[in-house]
């Protein structure tokens, strides 16, 4: 037996799919590919073996897909880095460049997916720009990327062996203090 | 303890979304855990978030969009269309992401096009229009709007404050049903007109063969009946008038609910006073309309197609005020209907008070005829086992209630457009030819 609220519940979920309107529907649908690949991606050694890895990472990645607004999203993203970060440092997995280069893509690819589908209503009817303008933004970020990967790995020791140099943690804590600064005064400037 | 402005503060212009927290956020956290573990791959990973954040905002807006609505034409009939348009402008020179435009309508206009929620791109100093096109399903005074416009920029990092246009009234007037009443008024009144009175004058109705009078003019001498006599004849016409029709629509209760196809009480009330109005207009009478309720609102009598008009933005503000609220008892007084006007009385007879007031009206000599407006299809919305036997018993009533007002001389006839009042009407003539008693 249905409760009544259950009943409602399931009412207007069924009126919301009615509703679905293909633009949404690409945004979130790229969020949960993405969430999903990056959750995979990320997972450690002895997990690539368990299939209920799987079938989490698919449920994890489809929170956000369906509630791009929630604090879903965060959690997602810094599971994943939180997964890649354990595998390399206690599973002891060895991700070359091009897994981290896949990995930033797909969080990024994630991220603003979510941020176009959070301002989306899911009956939301989308001009062409939306989307060819949101591909070729993410599109140049993801290459932009790829060219900084490229000089880093170039002028600094290889990624993941934990011998970065005296440097490195002062020049990553300036960087994370200017960015903190930057956009605190972007955000508070009225004009 | 630094924290960005409110989304819905009245300060700024645009404030950070959601996606921008969790931007800086997450790159924070890659940041500091790239540097205290001496990780380069998590600078790679804080990387692509860092140069989406600081591209987005270094293409910050800092001017709100605009936003403009736009409706051709107020006016439309039931089932006609309607267009428009919402112009946004956006005048900074940043281009805007996605601008989202929410447009609200009464339920009683269908937009096929327009309405809901459009997501589009603006470019730098440029604009867009979204289109508005639909259906006008009922009448009455209508909204279209208000409109809703918000804007996102630097890549949905930023969302504008929201813009709001004010709502378009739109007039849907009612549509009138093909009527036709081919029957003389019971009394016409006036000083002109197309009715043939019941007094000698000049007319086009032969009332009979008279000797011929000083003034007679010479075009009526009847030669045939002069040459046979050996005297001078003329034909005596009646006069033609016109008449006054008082329509009076009870609005004490509303029953059904209005569809496409499907009027309730109030629609067919509305829309049968339109037809009859438009008829007798078309034909010269003077028409004046009156609602029975509490407020008593009147159309001074009038004719022509102005008082057409007129009657239709009248209509527009019919009401049906809250149950339980006490009828009007002017509606007896010779101020209020003439004494020679054909009362037209469109009532579902869901009240007894219309009954009373109808019974009345005939007893004091009034030309009344009681026009039933409940459609056929309108039956109870609560529905339990005893609904069908209460509705059975509460017709057979109902055919009680219009028996009975046949019997005091108030002819009752079911609305049905075209030739409905016809076969009534020339009773109520008949009637009004008649001697008869009446009350005072």
């Amino acid at each position: 037996m249905i409760s009544p609220r259950t009943e409602d519940l399931l009412r207007r979920g069924a009126a919301a799919v009615r509703r679905t309107a293909p633009g949404p529907m690409l945004f979130r649908l790229t969020a949960l590919l993405a969430g999903i690949a990056a959750l995979v991606l990320a997972l450690a050694g002895p997990m690539r073996t368990n299939p209920w890895s799987y079938v989490v990472a698919v449920a994890v990645a489809l929170i956000p897909a369906v509630r791009p607004g929630t604090p879903w999203v965060t959690v997602l993203e810094l599971l994943a880095a939180g997964l890649w970060v354990f595998g390399a440092l206690v599973a002891g997995d060895a991700h070359g460049t091009a897994g981290v280069l896949a990995l930033a893509a797909l969080l990024y690819v994630h991220h603003s997916a979510c941020a176009v589908a959070a301002v989306l209503p899911v009956d939301g009817r989308l001009g062409p720009g939306v989307l060819f303008g949101w591909l070729l933004r993410t599109g140049s970020v993801v290459l932009g990327t790829v060219v900084l990967t490229v000089l880093v790995v170039l002028f600094l020791p290889p990624a993941g062996t934990g011998h970065g140099g005296a440097p490195l943690p002062a020049l990553g804590l300036l960087a994370a203090v200017a960015v903190g600064v930057a956009v605190a005064y972007l955000l508070h400037r009225r004009r | 303890m630094l924290r960005a402005p409110d989304e819905d503060s009245p300060v700024y212009d645009w404030v950070p979304t959601r996606a921008l927290r969790r931007a800086v956020g997450v790159l924070l956290v890659l940041l500091i855990a790239g540097a205290v573990l001496g990780r380069v791959d998590l600078v790679v990973l804080a990387t692509p978030f860092a140069l989406g954040t600081a591209w987005g905002l270094s293409r910050r807006p800092r001017l709100l969009p605009t936003a403009e609505l736009v409706v051709h034409g107020d006016v439309a009939g039931e089932g006609g269309t309607i267009t428009g348009r919402v112009a946004v402008d956006n005048p900074d020179r940043a281009p805007l992401t996605s601008v989202t435009v929410r447009t609200r309508r009464s339920e009683w206009l269908r937009f096929a096009h327009g309405t809901g929620t459009y997501v589009t791109t603006v470019a730098g100093h440029g604009g867009t229009d979204v289109l508005l096109r639909g259906r006008a399903l009922r009448w009455g005074r209508h909204r279209i709007g208000p409109v809703d416009v918000r804007a996102y920029a630097a890549d949905g990092l930023l969302r504008s404050r929201p813009v709001r246009v004010p709502g378009h009234p739109v007039r849907v007037y009612p549509v009138s049903y093909p009527f036709d009443a081919a029957d003389a008024m019971p009394k016409a009144a006036g000083i002109a007109g197309t009715h043939r009175s019941r007094r000698p004058g000049e007319g086009g109705e032969l009332a009979g063969v008279r000797p011929y009078q000083p003034g007679d003019r010479l075009r009526r001498v009847d030669w045939r009946v002069s040459l046979r006599n050996r005297e001078l004849y003329v034909n005596a016409t009646l006069s033609e008038r016109d008449a006054e029709v008082v329509l009076v629509l009870d609005v004490l209760h509303e029953a059904g609910r209005s569809r496409p196809g499907q009027p309730s009480v109030l629609d067919t009330v509305v829309r049968a006073t339109a037809s009859i109005g438009e008829h007798y207009l078309h034909r010269g009478d003077r028409v004046s309309t009156l609602e029975y309720g509490p407020a008593m609102r009147f159309l001074r009598p009038a004719t022509g197609h102005r008082q057409y008009l007129t009657m239709l933005e009248w209509l527009l503000d019919v009401r049906v005020l809250a149950a339980g609220a006490t009828p009007t008892s002017r509606l007896l007084s010779h101020r209020t209907l003439p004494p020679n006007a054909l009362v037209l009385f469109l009532t579902p007879l869901l009240d007894d008070n219309s009954a009373t007031v109808l019974a009345a009206m005939a007893r004091a000599g009034r030309f009344v005829l009681a026009v039933d407006c409940l459609p056929d299809g309108v039956r109870p919305d609560r529905v339990s086992e005893w609904t069908d036997l209460a509705y059975r018993v509460w017709r057979m009533e109902r055919e009680n209630l219009v028996g009975r007002l046949r019997e005091v001389g108030v002819p009752v006839v079911p609305w049905r457009g075209t030739g409905s009042l016809d076969e009534v009407l020339r009773d109520v003539t008949r009637m009004a030819a008649a001697p008869r008693a009446v009350l005072r």
